[in-house]
């Protein structure tokens, strides 16, 4: 088009929007002056410009927001049957979403040899497509990354690091690997096993299987447990670390899918999209992982994935997800409560609070549920407890050590795993008031310590003292117990000596009973032995607490209740000595003095001896002034006629008067040896 | 880690000066931008659903914009260099991304969507970005401020003055040239999907 031409095109177009709508046609007519083309082409902008009002008025970023935004609505609302397969979807991300979720309409879509089927589900790197393989022909899970061919070079290592580390493993619980590939336009993608089953969690929640029911006991779910760790102990053999071990990434496959042997489900652990090979990355492990940055799930990360440190993660990590998940497994709930609380305070929760008691949890869900009437064992508690230590060394070394100790509960053997030992208890108690004990060198320091983070911290000491209280409890339940094995333990004897007692006449059955009685016996003894531990252990935790309660005293300056505190530990005969430094010291801070003398109600303001040293006098705000015997500390007698507080006693040289001085505005003698009032003189 | 408007500012004149590298540093921040804006949709749409109200998002949008240009302590003069690169920028990577999403949709095969129903609802549908980033290469070739007017417009997020002073014209002038590129561009787009149908 000629230049000319098209500012006439302009001119007119803007002359004509200037005139009333009726009168632009005759305008143009009469301006194009028989240009029928110029006039057409005018006409048919004008015609555009009413339409072109809202047109391109949103920005180009905008409308593309709103696609995306579609866009992801859409498959948020098709990601019902992904669940099905691969658990909830992460918050999709951007970047042209390969294919549309659900059912792949008309055309077909191939990659490599595989033709696209439909969406099984989408973590947070890549998207898994149940796909079909054409030679040979079945059915695979082929997972390409998300973002097609926008990804960054840190996206595509990490995706070859998933494959590469499944095509490590070839284990009936890991899904396995088929094929890596890069397709015509540069899509990495990788094939692997297709598992037909239900995420972990909904199998346990009760949804069926086709040939299985789901686990209602404990044994049933520590028995799927153990299949879960070994195939976590096999990745770890063989140097893979998942890193990122959820209910969600565990399948229960469906019964005609894996042939078991024990007649028990199967499992699938799938996601290895952030593992890590340790024998490989080395160096480079740091390199993925940037440091600084945590990358999980957040209720199953460890408190070393949360501080976002990739040098310390170790196997361990693995099996603090493994702890959350027999914890899940059996109380239904998070050993802890995230839901509610932003994200610094997650972090502090994951890093600092121990979770909450397996039964207590376990009472809860089972409010909602009362079919549910199994308490959950003392020993399995602590092999979740273990594995869910927040410092790695605390954890067990594997998940098949964790495995090893299950399997011994479930064979009844006693398990390897030892609650937290009262020591390190009492040694945590200490780190969390860091200043007091650990300056003892300088009392004051000490003092000072004590009273702020004491100050601070009052309400953490009155759940301590809660806590006491609650193990004063289970100590009186666990002394019973011990009575009832002992009692056990009597009858079993008697049982015994009654099995003897028919050795006469029936030697070889009663050789029989015999053995199975001293067999009882044996437990019975171990039980009470264990009682016993258990009841020491309880009396540490309350000298614990009671030595934090007899320093909330001291500061509080409630000396009787102090003392109270620190006599009740002084050990009875037969007892062990709990007693620490920190008891002595108490116990020099209610005695710091040769003698305390007690008796007066209220504030004592003045003391004197006698010349002789003998006698010991004292007023005070109790309107009183006492006489004591200097070396006994004994009361002698309690001088009463002052109508106010007594301020100043004194002495006569000679010894035998006393002078009390009070706010009544009276000066009063006293014969000391009589302890008659001689004299009172008001208004000096 | 959010690199520094400083950066920006290198990256985008790198990129000017046909350093293609420059590009994927700046690919992930519009992406993100991106998508926090489709986050807000969502949330605006669902809360639209609940009580019937639609939110404006136009400060959004600016935010967005003079977020990923990082350019609000730059100089005038210079900034206004930079938003015409800013505002290429912003239509080369929309327009890829529209194209690849197109592009997987149709499986493969590049179909243009009829713009019919753009034109008429535009409010509501969004225009086909890669049939318009092609009519908005013919509209430039026959002139070529009204081409950048565009572009500044639509694809850079310029208001009307912001784009007057980028191109040293008066106000009215844009308004103008905005106008008849709009009708222009629908025109020929209508007759783009008038033809090949």
């Amino acid at each position: 088009m000629k230049p000319e031409r098209w500012q006439n095109i302009e001119r007119l177009y803007h002359a004509a929007l200037e005139r009333k709508t009726d009168e632009q046609t005759a305008f143009l007519a009469k301006a194009c002056a028989g240009d029928e083309a110029l006039r057409g082409e005018v006409e048919s902008l004008l015609r555009c410009d009413a339409r072109a009002k809202n047109f391109m008025e949103a920005p180009a970023l905008d409308l593309a927001a709103q696609l995306l935004a579609e866009e992801q609505e859409q498959s948020k609302k098709a990601g019902g049957q992904a669940a099905e397969m691969f658990g909830p979807a992460p918050d999709a991300s951007i970047g042209p979403a390969p294919l549309e979720s659900g059912l792949l309409s008309t055309t077909p879509i191939l990659i490599g040899d595989y033709r696209l089927l439909r969406k099984l589900g989408e973590g947070g790197m890549g998207v898994v497509y149940e796909a079909e393989q054409q030679n040979p022909r079945r059915s695979v899970g082929l997972k390409i990354i998300r973002g097609g061919r926008l990804v960054d070079e840190y996206q595509v290592k990490l995706f070859q690091r998933e494959a590469r580390a499944l095509a490590r493993l070839k284990h009936p619980g890991i899904a396995a690997i088929y094929e890596a590939g890069c397709a015509d336009d540069g899509q990495h993608y990788f094939v692997m096993e297709l598992v037909r089953g239900i995420p972990l969690l909904d199998y346990v929640k009760g949804r069926r299987l086709r040939g299985a029911q789901a686990p209602s006991n404990v044994r049933r779910r520590l028995e799927l447990f153990l299949k879960i760790c070994e195939a976590i102990s096999y990745a770890h053999q063989r140097g893979v670390i998942h890193r990122d071990l959820k209910p969600a990434n565990i399948m229960v496959a469906d019964e005609s899918e894996v042939q078991s042997l024990d007649g028990l489900v199967g499992v699938k652990v799938l996601d290895f999209g952030l593992a890590r090979i340790t024998d490989e990355d080395g160096a480079g492990a740091s390199g993925l992982s940037q440091a600084g940055q945590a990358r999980g799930t957040l209720p199953y990360m460890s408190p070393e994935q949360v501080r976002g440190d990739p040098d310390q993660i170790d196997a361990r990590a693995d099996v603090y997800a493994l702890g959350v998940i027999l914890y899940e497994l059996l109380t239904e709930r998070l050993p802890d409560d995230l839901e509610h609380v932003t994200l610094p305070q997650a972090v502090r929760i994951i890093c600092e609070e121990a979770p909450k008691p397996l039964n207590r949890a376990w009472r809860e869900s089972r409010d909602r549920d009362s079919r549910k009437t199994e308490r959950i064992d003392r020993d399995v508690e602590t092999i979740a407890l273990k594995a869910l230590e927040k410092e790695p060394e605390r954890r067990y070394r594997s998940a098949a050590a964790m495995a090893e100790d299950v399997t011994r509960y479930l064979t009844n053997q006693p398990i390897h795993a030892r609650p937290p030992s009262a020591l390190y208890q009492l040694r945590k108690l200490v780190a969390r008031h860091k200043a007091p004990f650990a300056s003892l060198a300088t009392v004051f320091a000490l003092l000072l310590g004590f009273a702020v983070t004491m100050a601070r911290q009052s309400t953490r000491i009155a759940r301590e003292r809660d806590k006491a209280v609650a193990a004063e409890r289970v100590a009186a339940e666990q002394r019973d117990a011990a009575e009832q094995a002992r009692n056990a333990e009597r009858e079993q004897r008697a049982a015994a000596e009654q099995a003897r007692n028919d050795e006469q006449e029936q030697r070889l059955l009663a050789e029989d009973h015999l053995k199975n009685a001293e067999e009882q016996r044996a437990l019975a003894v171990e039980q009470r032995i264990r009682a016993e531990q258990q009841e020491l252990s309880n009396r540490r935790l309350l000298y614990a607490a009671h030595m934090n309660l007899a320093v909330q005293a001291w500061e509080g300056k409630d000396l009787g209740r102090m003392q109270e505190l620190v006599q009740n530990h002084i050990p009875k005969p037969g007892e062990q000595d709990m007693r620490g430094f920190e008891w002595y010291y108490l116990w020099r801070l209610c005695h710091l003095d040769r003698l305390t003398l007690k008796g007066h109600v209220e504030a004592v303001h003045s003391v004197a001896f006698s010349p002789d040293g003998k006698r010991l006098a004292s007023g005070g705000s109790d309107y009183t002034v006492r006489l004591w015997d200097a070396g006994s500390g004994q009361e002698l007698s309690i001088l009463k006629g002052h109508g106010s507080a007594v301020l100043s006693v004194k002495f006569s040289p000679d010894g035998n008067r006393l002078a009390t001085g009070s706010q009544d505005r009276t000066v009063r003698l006293w014969g000391a040896a009589t302890e008659q009032e001689v004299l009172a003189r008001g208004k000096q | 880690m959010t690199p520094s408007s400083q950066e920006i500012t290198q990256w985008l004149v790198a990129w000017s000066n046909g350093d293609s590298a420059a590009l994927d540093q700046l690919i992930p921040l519009v992406h993100e931008e991106l998508r926090r804006l489709a986050k807000r949709h969502m949330r605006r749409e669902r809360r639209r659903e609940q009580h019937g109200v639609t939110l404006q998002t136009t400060a959004l949008v600016n935010e967005a914009y003079l977020r990923l240009i990082g350019a609000r302590n730059v100089q005038w003069e210079s900034r206004a260099h930079f938003f015409a690169i800013a505002a290429r920028l912003m239509r080369r990577i929309l327009v890829d991304y529209a194209r690849s999403r197109n592009y997987v949709k149709r499986g493969g095969a590049a179909q243009r969507v009829s713009l019919e129903d753009a034109a008429v609802f535009s409010a509501e549908r969004a225009p086909d970005l890669v049939a318009l980033d092609d009519a908005l290469d013919a509209l430039a070739k026959i002139d070529e401020r009204k081409g950048r007017v565009v572009e500044l417009r639509f694809f850079g997020g310029l208001s009307v003055e912001e784009t007057a002073r980028v191109l040293e014209v008066a106000p009215e002038t844009v308004l103008r040239d905005w106008r008849l590129a709009k009708s222009w561009l629908l025109h020929e787009l209508d007759g783009r999907t008038g033809y090949e149908a």
